[in-house]
C-alpha cells in the first residue's frame, strides 16, 4: 500500500509557515500531541511538593564546620593540647586541638550563630536550616564528591541533578534542564560529578565555564557566527518545508515530527539563552547586591535560570577543590569573602522574587575538616601546623527555600566537633529529603536499567522530616 | 510476579516513562525494601543455610514458622505481636536478639508491620540461599535448551518471513510493501556500513534492481558486507558492549589516565568482524586470548583482552574493577545481569551470591603486567620513525631509575620487618589510602602486604609461619601459659619439620604476648636479611642458601610471592618509596609514557591480563563488603547453566574453562543473545527488547520460535554472523517499506510484530561520517591510535575518535553516544533542540556544507545546462541520492533570487533534513 503523498506546494507553506516567522505558523501545521514528546517536557510530581527547582551550592574541597557553622568553645580550652578524647582517623595524621581563628555571632530572630566569614549570611538565619550532624562514608575527596553528587562513592551512576531533571523535565524548552555552572576549569573528579549515567544522555549537567561572559563561551553552538537571522530563518524555513514533505509521504512518525520542533525550539533558544546569561541585562542594583566576584556572577546567573524554570542548577565554588585547606585554614577567611555577599545576595534576591519558596537551596561542602590540627607531611602540606585534615565523621550543610524550615539548626557533632552525634544524618538522608521536597518518595523513584531498579539513595536514606516545614 | 513498566532504550525516541509508581504488591515491595535486608544483615548469618544456631532459620517463611528449640515459631500468624522474632528483637524477655545489639527503632517497626500483615514472603526467592537452577529456569525462554523448531508453513522462501508472518496473522496483519531500490541501497548501506551509498552506487543498483531484484540486493549485500567499512560499522556497536575507552576515568595525580594501546583492542573487533571470525572464538579470544590458540595460526590474540582490562580503574579500587569484568562478560555474552549478586542473591534470576564470587574467583586470579607486551614479534619499534637506539636509550634510561630508587627502597622495608609484624598484629587505623610516606615512615600498603602474604601461609603448615598462626589464635589472657604447649603440639603434628632458627629463638625466649613474636621473627628475618646482603655483595651471582632452612627464611623477604615482590608501578602506586623518591620516578614514567604514546605508538602492544601463578580459591563477601569474609566458594559459570557447564574451574584462574562454557552448544543464552543483537541492529529493537538481560524479569521475546531458529541456525553454521547478515537481509520482513498503515498501527502501535520496517534517526558516528561522504572528504584510512575529534582537519571516521572516560566530547553525550563507564546494552535516542543547535550552528557542520556545495558546483561545471537547475540537481543527487522535486526547486530558486539563501546554506539543509539522517 502506498499512502499517496500530499506535497504542499510553495505558497501553501508560506501562507501556513509566514516567511521569517516560521515558528508561528508550526502550531498548525504540527500537531503537538502526536509528536513524540520531548524528553525535557515537565511532568508533574507524583506527589505533593513544595520545591519545584534546586539551587545548589557545592563548596568543594571540605568547607571546615568548626569554623563556618558550628562554633565549637572547647577547642579554645584545650588550644595547643590533646583533645580529652582521641583524635579519629582520617585522611592524614592530625594533632592537638586547634580552635578557630574566626568570631561567632548569632543572627536573626532565630540566632542561629555564623562565623564571622560568613557574616552576610547570617543576615538570612531566619531563612536558613544549618544541619550540623552530616556525616559520610570516607574522608577522600573523589568519593565523597561522587557521594554526594550522585549518591554512590565509586560505581557510575546519574547524578542528582540528572535524577531531578528526568522525573520532572523543565520548565523551560529552550534552555538545559540541568546546569553546572563551575567557573575555572572542572572541579575533582571532572564532569563524573553531573553525569547522567544510565539515564539519557539529555538529562547530563550542562557544564557552564561562568570565568567566561560571552554567550558563545558560555553555551556550545549557541550562535551561527556566519548567517543573519533572516538568512537563518529562510534556511530553517526551507528545511521545515522539506521535513514536512518527508513527513507526509511517509504518514505519521512521532519523531520526524519531535525533530521537526526540535529545530524551531532551537532557533528560539539562540535568542533564549542569549538573554538567560547576559547578566548585564541586570538592573545595577542587583549587579550591586550580588557584588563583583566570579561567584557573585555565577550566583546572579544561577537566579536567572531557576527564575526562568531551569530545574537543577549546580553552583560550584570553582574548579579543583579549592576549600581543602590542609595548610592554613586562613584561607577559608579568603574563599568565603568571595561567595558570602553573593549567597546573601541570592536568598534576598529570590525572597523579593517570590521564588525563595519553591526554590530549594543546599548549600555545603562533601565533607568537614577536623578540630584538630593537620601534623606536617612531606609534600602535602607547607608543614606550618595551621591547616585541617578532612572530616566526614561530622560536618555541617545548611538548606534554605523549598519548604525548608528557616531559623534551624537539627542535629549536633560532640563537644569537640569531631563526629555527628545527635540525629546524624547521611548525606543519603539529604538526597532523599531532597527528592521529598520535589514531591518524589525517593524509594519510590527508580530506573530500571540492567535488570534493577535503581534509586539515587539506593538502598538507603531516611527523610529528615523536622527540618522540613510541612513535617 | 508483577512485571512493571521498563523504559525501553531501545525504541526510536526517548519516551519519558516515569517510573515511582510500584505496582508490585505493597507488601511484597514492604518485605523487599526493608524486611528482607534486615533478616539478611541481622539475622540469616546465624540462623540461615551455613548455620542454625537454636535450629532456627529465618531465611523462608516456611522455616521462620517452624521455628527453633529455644521459643518455637519465630513468626506466629495466629497472634503476630506475640511472635519470639519480634520479642527478641524489642527486647521484651530473656531472648534479646541481634546480639550485636539492639535494631534501629525503625527496623523494629518494620519486622512488627512485616508480621501483622501477615508475614508476607514472595513464593520463589529466599534470601541468601542457593536457589535450585532448575526450577524456573530451565523453563524460562532464555532457559530452556536451544532446538531448531520447525518453520511455519507458507510460501516465503525466508524462513525469517514465515516465522514473521505467522505472527502477523495471528493479528490480522500483512507485511507492507517492498521498499523502492534507493530506500534499500541507503538502508543496506547505512545498516552494514554506516555510509551513505554514493549517487552513482545508487543509480546502477537502481537500475540492476528494476531488472533482476532479487539477485541485484543479494549482489549489493555480498559487496557491502565485503566492504572494510562494514567491520567499522560492527566494531563500533560491540564497543560499546565492552565500554570501550582511551582512558582509565578519573585517576589520582601521579597516575598516568591513558590506555595508550587501547586502539590494538578495537583493531582487533574491527579485524574480527570484517574477518567474519566465528562468534564463539570471538567469544573465547575476548576472555582467554593469551591462551588460545588463533583460528589460522600466528600469535595468540592478545589484543582481543581489552575486552576485560578497557574498563574504568575506580582509583584502584580492584574489588569494582572486578565487578565491572564480571557485568561486562555476563551482561555482553550471556544476558546475565550477574553483578546484581554482588551484596545478596539475585533478586529475581537463580543466580545466588556464591555464583557471583565464583566468578569473582576468576578474575581475582589475574594479574596485568606492569609492561605490556607487544604484538609484533620484535620487541624494538619496527618502523619507528626515529632511530631504535633512542628507544633502547629511553628504555635503560628509565630502568636505571627505577634501580636507583626500587632496591634500597626495598632493603630498607626488609631491614624493619619487625615493626611491619608489629603492624600486622594491630590492625589498621587509618583509611588505607595510599598518600606520600615521609622516610623512616610507616607504610600502611605495605602492612597489607604482610597481611595479605601471611594469609597465603595459613593454607598449608607453612615450615616458618605455621608458629605464627598457631601462637596467634590463642587468647590473650591464655598466651603466655599455652605458648610452649602450642608450639610443642604443633612440632609434633606437623607432616614436616617447621624452620628451627624460628623455633629455637622462641625457645630462648619465651614469648609473652604477640608482640614478642613479632619481635623473634624480626629478630630472625632481619639476620637473614644481613646474611643474604653480605653474601650478595661476595657473590653478585648469588642465588640462595644451600642451607634449607636458611633459604625458607630467605624466600619469605625475597621470593616470587613475597611481600616484597613488586614492581616498580606497583610501589608507586602503593608510596613504598620515600615522597621525593616516588615523585621523581612517577614522572620518569609519565615522561616515558608520554615520549612512548608520542612516537606514534609504533610498536602496538595489547592490553592484557595473564592468570597468576598461584591461584587462590575466593570466598563470598557478605553483603559485598571484602572485609566481611564469608564461605570460600570454588570457582565456576553461574549454576543456572547446569551441573556439567558450572563445574569447578580447575585451570588457572579458570578464564579458559569460562569461555568454553559460555560458547557451549548445550548453553543456550549465549547464542540467543547474540543473533537478538543483530536483529537489534537491522530492526531498531531486538526480538527481546532487554537486549542484555534475559532474565526472569525481562519482556518475552515477540517472535521465541524465530530467536530460537535464528539461534540453532548460528550455531550450525559455524557462529558465522555475516551469514546471518545475508539471512535478515534476503527477508521480505527486513525488504519492506517503513511507511506509516493507520489500520495495522492500531492493533501493533509499536510495530513490535514488523509489519513494516522500523525507521530511526541515524546515530553520531553516522552523522558526522556521512556529511564528510557526501562533502566529500571522508578519510576511509583505517585501524591505529586515536585522534581527537575535533582535531583540525581530522576527517577519519568517528569510530578513531580518542574518547576520554572522564570528559567525553558534549556533543557525543548530546547525540546519546553512550557513558562508557559500563557496559551499555543499546543507545538512547532521543530529540532535543541543542542538538538541532549543534546540527545549525556548529563549524563542522558548516564547513561540510561549503564543501558538499563547492563539490556538487565542481561537477556542473563540467557539465554545459542551466546553472541553478544543474547546482540543484547535483547537490541532491549527492546528498539524497535523488534530483529534487520541482517545488524544491522552485524554492531554492526563490531563495537564491532574494539573496537570503545561498548554495553552502542550502547544502547544510540537506545535510540536517530528516531524509540524509534518517534510516527509512
Amino acid at each position: 500500500m502506498v499512502i499517496k503523498p500530499t506535497p504542499w506546494n510553495r505558497r501553501q507553506l508560506l501562507n501556513r509557515c509566514g516567511m521569517g516567522m516560521g515558528a508561528l505558523g508550526l502550531a498548525p501545521l504540527l500537531n503537538p500531541a502526536t509528536a513524540a514528546p520531548s524528553p525535557l517536557a515537565p511532568k508533574p510530581p507524583p506527589r505533593r511538593a513544595t520545591a519545584k527547582q534546586v539551587i545548589h551550592i557545592f563548596l568543594n574541597g571540605g568547607p571546615s564546620h568548626v569554623d563556618t557553622f558550628d562554633p565549637k568553645p572547647l577547642l579554645q580550652t584545650y588550644q595547643g593540647r590533646p583533645l580529652p578524647v582521641d583524635n579519629l582517623p582520617t585522611e592524614r595524621a592530625t594533632g592537638n586541638a586547634f580552635p578557630s581563628p574566626y568570631r561567632f555571632a548569632r543572627y536573626g530572630e532565630s540566632g542561629l550563630p555564623f562565623s564571622e566569614i560568613f557574616a552576610r549570611t547570617g543576615e538570612c538565619a531566619d531563612d536558613i536550616c544549618v544541619v550540623r550532624s552530616m556525616y559520610a562514608d570516607v574522608p577522600n575527596h573523589e568519593p565523597s564528591f561522587l557521594l554526594w553528587n550522585c549518591g554512590e562513592a565509586r560505581l557510575p551512576r546519574p547524578s542528582m541533578g540528572s535524577w531531578v531533571t528526568y522525573g520532572l523535565g523543565s520548565e523551560n524548552q529552550n534552555l538545559p534542564g540541568f546546569v553546572a555552572l563551575c567557573p575555572h576549569g572542572l572541579p575533582t573528579q571532572g564532569a563524573e560529578n553531573w553525569r547522567s549515567a544510565f539515564l539519557p544522555g539529555i538529562y547530563q549537567g550542562a557544564h557552564i565555564d561562568t570565568q567566561f561572559s560571552a554567550i558563545d563561551k558560555l553555551i556550545e553552538n549557541i550562535r551561527n557566527g556566519t548567517l543573519t537571522r533572516p538568512q537563518q530563518r529562510a534556511q530553517l524555513d526551507l528545511l521545515l518545508a522539506a521535513n514536512r514533505f518527508h513527513l507526509a509521504e511517509r504518514g505519521h512518525d512521532p519523531n520526524l515530527e519531535a525533530r521537526i520542533q526540535s529545530f524551531e525550539l532551537a532557533y528560539r533558544m539562540q535568542t533564549e539563552a542569549a538573554e538567560a546569561f547576559d547578566i548585564e541585562r541586570e538592573p545595577q542594583y542587583i549587579r550591586d547586591m550580588y557584588g563583583e566576584t566570579v561567584q557573585a556572577r555565577t550566583l546572579l546567573l544561577a537566579r536567572r535560570l531557576v527564575e526562568r524554570g531551569v530545574r537543577f542548577v549546580q553552583v560550584w565554588y570553582s574548579g579543583g577543590q579549592p576549600w581543602d585547606n590542609h595548610d592554613n585554614i586562613q584561607i577559608h577567611g579568603q574563599l568565603a569573602s568571595q561567595i558570602d555577599q553573593p549567597i546573601s545576595a541570592l536568598l534576598k534576591d529570590l525572597k523579593q522574587r517570590g521564588l525563595l519558596d519553591e526554590t530549594l537551596i543546599l548549600c555545603g561542602g562533601e565533607f568537614g575538616r577536623t578540630p584538630t590540627v593537620e601534623l606536617p607531611r612531606p609534600l602535602l602540606n607547607s608543614g606550618k601546623q595551621l591547616g585541617r585534615d578532612h572530616n566526614h565523621h561530622g560536618f555541617s550543610v545548611w538548606l534554605a527555600g523549598g519548604g525548608i524550615r528557616g531559623g534551624h539548626v537539627h542535629g549536633a557533632t560532640d563537644e569537640t566537633g569531631w563526629q555527628a552525634v545527635e540525629d546524624r544524618v547521611h548525606v543519603h538522608d539529604i538526597h532523599a529529603t531532597m527528592l521529598h521536597l520535589l514531591g518524589f518518595d525517593h524509594e519510590a523513584f527508580t530506573y530500571r536499567y540492567a535488570g534493577r531498579d535503581f534509586r539515587l539513595t539506593d538502598v538507603h536514606g531516611q527523610v529528615v522530616h523536622s527540618i522540613c516545614r510541612s513535617a | 510476579m508483577c512485571c512493571r513498566r521498563v523504559p525501553l532504550l531501545l525504541f526510536l525516541l526517548f519516551a519519558p516513562t516515569p517510573d515511582w509508581s510500584f505496582s508490585q504488591d505493597p507488601a511484597l515491595a514492604h518485605f523487599e525494601r526493608r524486611v528482607r535486608p534486615i533478616l539478611l544483615e541481622n539475622c540469616v548469618a546465624c540462623h540461615g543455610p551455613r548455620k542454625q544456631e537454636s535450629g532456627l532459620r529465618l531465611d523462608s517463611l516456611e522455616h521462620a514458622l517452624a521455628g527453633g528449640s529455644l521459643a518455637g515459631p519465630a513468626v506466629r500468624l495466629d497472634n503476630p505481636d506475640d511472635s519470639p522474632l519480634l520479642l527478641a528483637v524489642r527486647h521484651q524477655g530473656d531472648l534479646k536478639m541481634p546480639p550485636s545489639g539492639r535494631l534501629a527503632a525503625s527496623a523494629i517497626l518494620d519486622l512488627q508491620k512485616w508480621v501483622r500483615a501477615g508475614a508476607p514472603w514472595p513464593a520463589t526467592v529466599s534470601p541468601a540461599t542457593r536457589v535450585d537452577p532448575t526450577t524456573g529456569w530451565t523453563a524460562h525462554w532464555a532457559g530452556v535448551p536451544l532446538s531448531r523448531p520447525a518453520l511455519p508453513t507458507g510460501d516465503e522462501k525466508s524462513p525469517i518471513d514465515r516465522f514473521i508472518r505467522s505472527e502477523l496473522r495471528a493479528r490480522t496483519l500483512h507485511f507492507s510493501a517492498p521498499a523502492d531500490a534507493r530506500t534499500l541501497i541507503r538502508r543496506v548501506h547505512y545498516v552494514l556500513t554506516g555510509l551513505p551509498p554514493e549517487a552513482n552506487d545508487i543509480h546502477r543498483f537502481q537500475q540492476d534492481f528494476h531488472s533482476h531484484p532479487d539477485q541485484a540486493l543479494d549482489r549489493l549485500v555480498d559487496h557491502v558486507l565485503a566492504s572494510p567499512q562494514y567491520g567499522e560499522r560492527w566494531a563500533r556497536h560491540w564497543l560499546d558492549l565492552a565500554r570501550y575507552a582511551d582512558t582509565k576515568g578519573y585517576v589520582r595525580l601521579q597516575e598516568q589516565p591513558n590506555y595508550y594501546y587501547a586502539y590494538t583492542y578495537r583493531d582487533y573487533v574491527i579485524k574480527s568482524w570484517n574477518a567474519d571470525l566465528p562468534y564463539d572464538q570471538f567469544v573465547r579470544e575476548q576472555v582467554a586470548g593469551d591462551q588460545v590458540v588463533p583460528q589460522h595460526g600466528g600469535q595468540r590474540p592478545l589484543a582481543a583482552l581489552g575486552f576485560l582490562t578497557l574498563g574504568r580503574r575506580f582509583t584502584g579500587n580492584q574489588h569494582d574493577v572486578i565487578d565491572d569484568r564480571i557485568d561486562v562478560v555476563t551482561r555482553t555474552f550471556l544476558g546475565l545481569t550477574v553483578s546484581c549478586a554482588r551484596c545478596h542473591d539475585h533478586k529475581f534470576d537463580p543466580i545466588p551470591t556464591a555464583d557471583y564470587y565464583a566468578l569473582y574467583g576468576v578474575f581475582s586470579n589475574t594479574v596485568e603486567p606492569s609492561d605490556l607486551p607487544y604484538l609484533t614479534p620484535h620487541a624494538e619499534p619496527v618502523g619507528f620513525p626515529g632511530d631504535p637506539e633512542i628507544f633502547r636509550q629511553k628504555r635503560t634510561a628509565l630502568d636505571k631509575q627505577i634501580q636507583q630508587y626500587l632496591p634500597p627502597t626495598l632493603d630498607m622495608l626488609r631491614a624493619d620487618t619487625t615493626r611491619y609484624l608489629r603492624a600486622v598484629l594491630t590492625g589498621r587505623k587509618t583509611f588505607l589510602v595510599p598518600l606520600p610516606a615521609a622516610q623512616g615512615e610507616l607504610r600502611q600498603t605495605f602492612v597489607e602486604r604482610w597481611v595479605e602474604y601471611l594469609e597465603g601461609t595459613k593454607r598449608s603448615i607453612h615450615p616458618v609461619f605455621a608458629p605464627w598462626h598457631a601462637l596467634r589464635s590463642l587468647p590473650a589472657d591464655a598466651f603466655a601459659r599455652e605458648a610452649a604447649r602450642t608450639l610443642k603440639r604443633l612440632s609434633a603434628a606437623a607432616p614436616q619439620p617447621l624452620n628451627t632458627f624460628i623455633l629455637d629463638r622462641l625457645a630462648a625466649s619465651p614469648p609473652q604476648s604477640m608482640g614478642d613474636v613479632a619481635k623473634s621473627y624480626g629478630q630472625v628475618l632481619t639476620n637473614i636479611y644481613r646474611e643474604t646482603r653480605a653474601a650478595m655483595q661476595n657473590d653478585t651471582e648469588f642465588a640462595g642458601f644451600s642451607n634449607r632452612e636458611k633459604e625458607q627464611l630467605r624466600t619469605v623477604l625475597y621470593g616470587s610471592a613475597s611481600p616484597f615482590s613488586v614492581s616498580p608501578r606497583e610501589a608507586l602506586d602503593a608510596y613504598l618509596l620515600d615522597a621525593e623518591w616516588n615523585r621523581a620516578l612517577s614522572q620518569a614514567y609519565l615522561d616515558y609514557d608520554a615520549w612512548l604514546a608520542g612516537t606514534g605508538l609504533a610498536v602496538p602492544r595489547a592490553h592484557v591480563l595473564y592468570d597468576s601463578p598461584r591461584v587462590h580459591e575466593p570466598h563470598i563477601f557478605i553483603r559485598g563488603n571484602p572485609e566481611r569474609v564469608g564461605e570460600p566458594v570454588s570457582r565456576a559459570a553461574p549454576r543456572l547453566l547446569g551441573p556439567e557447564l558450572a563445574a569447578p574451574f580447575r585451570r588457572g584462574s579458570g578464564r579458559r574453562e569460562l569461555a568454553e562454557a559460555i560458547v557451549h552448544p548445550d548453553n543456550p543464552l549465549t547464542a540467543r543473545v547474540i543473533v537478538n543483537r543483530i536483529w537489534a541492529h537491522h530492526f531498531g529493537h531486538g526480538l527481546v527488547a532487554t537486549v542484555s538481560n534475559f532474565g526472569l524479569r525481562a519482556t518475552p521475546p515477540s517472535h521465541p520460535r524465530l530467536l530460537d531458529y535464528l539461534a540453532s541456525d548460528l550455531i550450525e553454521h559455524g557462529w558465522s554472523i555475516k551469514r546471518l547478515h545475508r539471512l535478515i537481509l534476503s527477508s521480505r520482513t527486513w525488504q519492506q517499506t517503513s511507511r506509516d498503515r493507520p489500520a495495522a498501527r492500531r492493533i501493533d502501535p509499536d510495530n513490535r510484530l514488523l509489519w513494516r520496517y522500523h525507521r530511526r534517526r541515524v546515530d553520531f558516528e553516522i552523522l558526522r561520517d556521512a556529511m564528510l561522504s557526501a562533502a566529500g572528504r571522508l578519510d576511509l584510512q583505517m585501524l591505529g591510535p586515536a585522534i581527537p575529534l575535533w582535531q583540525s582537519g581530522n576527517a577519519r571516521r568517528t569510530l578513531y575518535a580518542h574518547i576520554d572516560r572522564s570528559q567525553l566530547p558534549t556533543v557525543l553525550r548530546l547525540f546519546d553516544f553512550p557513558s562508557p563507564d559500563t557496559h551499555n546494552p543499546a543507545r538512547s535516542r532521543t530529540t532535543a533542540p541543542q542538538q538541532a543547535l549543534f546540527l545549525m550552528n556548529n563549524v563542522f557542520v558548516k564547513e561540510r556544507a561549503a564543501e558538499l556545495a563547492q563539490r556538487a558546483r565542481e561537477a556542473v561545471a563540467r557539465g554545459n545546462v542551466d546553472a541553478t537547475v544543474a547546482m540543484a540537481t547535483t547537490l541532491y543527487q549527492i546528498a539524497l541520492g535523488r534530483p529534487p522535486t520541482t517545488a524544491e526547486l522552485e524554492r531554492c530558486s526563490e531563495g537564491l533570487a532574494t539573496g537570503v539563501l545561498d548554495w553552502p546554506q542550502i547544502a547544510q539543509m540537506l545535510l540536517i533534513s530528516n531524509e540524509f539522517l534518517f534510516i527509512d
